[in-house]
C-alpha cells in the first residue's frame, strides 16, 4: 500500500514538472507594446515639417518585425 | 512620410518616425499611419499625429466648386479668416472669370472675418476654371488666391 502511494506521489511529482516545463518552453512569439499611438503637436507654424518618434517595445522572445509603415 | 526599425530583437526598443510637411494646411488636422507587425494580436495598428497649423490667413473652403444645370445659377459663399492679432484688410485682385462669376466682398466682423460670395451667371452647359485673387495687408500673406470651378450640364429632355 506505501509502495503504490509512494508511487502515485512520484507520479504526480514527474507530471507537474514536465508539464511546467513544457508551458514554459512555449513561445509567446514576438509581441509588440506602443507607449503611446497619438500624438498632438497642439499648434505649429504653417510651412513646418514636424516629426514624431514612436517608441516600439518587444516583450516578446522572438524578433518583431515591421512589415510596413502606410501613411494616409 | 515614414522611417522605422525593420526589426526589433526580444526585449529590445524600436522607433516609428512620422512627418508631415503642413505646407497647404491650416487650422486642425490629423495624419495616420497604418503599421503592419509579425505580432499576431497587433496585426495592423494605426498611429495618428495631430496639430493645429496656424497660418496668417484661414481660407475655408480653399476651393470653390459651382456644379449645376444649365440656365441655373448657384452661389457658393466662402469666408475668409485673420489668423494674427493686427487687422487685415482685403482689395479684390485679378479675377479671370468675368461674365460667368460675379462676387463680392462682405466684412463681418471688422479687420477679422469676411464673406466672398460666388454666384454664377445663368448660361449654356459649360465647364470653366479660374480664380480670384485677394490682396492682403499682410506682408506674411500679400495675396490670397481663391480658385474656381465651375460645372453646368445640359438638362435632360422628356
Amino acid at each position: 500500500m506505501r509502495k503504490c502511494w509512494l508511487v502515485g506521489i512520484i507520479c504526480i511529482t514527474l507530471f507537474a514538472f514536465f508539464g511546467y516545463s513544457s508551458l514554459a518552453q512555449e513561445s509567446r512569439g514576438p509581441e509588440m507594446v506602443l507607449k503611446e499611438r497619438v500624438f498632438d503637436f497642439k499648434e505649429v507654424k504653417g510651412g513646418e515639417v514636424i516629426a514624431h518618434t514612436f517608441k516600439v517595445l518587444n516583450l516578446g522572445d522572438q524578433t518583431l518585425k515591421i512589415i510596413r509603415v502606410k501613411p494616409g | 512620410m515614414a522611417s522605422f526599425d525593420r526589426a526589433i530583437p526580444p526585449g529590445g526598443e524600436g522607433k516609428i518616425t512620422l512627418s508631415v510637411r503642413t505646407k497647404g494646411y491650416e487650422g486642425a488636422h490629423r495624419w495616420s499611419a497604418k503599421v503592419n507587425t509579425n505580432d499576431p494580436s497587433m496585426n495592423v495598428v494605426t498611429l495618428r499625429v495631430k496639430a493645429f497649423v496656424k497660418v496668417p490667413i484661414y481660407v475655408s473652403p480653399r476651393y470653390v466648386r459651382l456644379y449645376g444645370k444649365e440656365g441655373q445659377s448657384v452661389t457658393r459663399v466662402i469666408e475668409i479668416r485673420a489668423g494674427l492679432d493686427k487687422p487685415l484688410t482685403l482689395e479684390p485682385g485679378q479675377f479671370n472669370l468675368e461674365g460667368k462669376v460675379k462676387y463680392t466682398i462682405e466684412e463681418i466682423e471688422k479687420g477679422r472675418r469676411f464673406k466672398v460670395r460666388f454666384t454664377t451667371i445663368p448660361s449654356s452647359s459649360q465647364t470653366y476654371r479660374g480664380f480670384l485673387k485677394l490682396k492682403t495687408n499682410y506682408p506674411q500673406k500679400p495675396e490670397i488666391t481663391i480658385r474656381i470651378r465651375g460645372r453646368f450640364v445640359k438638362m435632360k429632355k422628356g
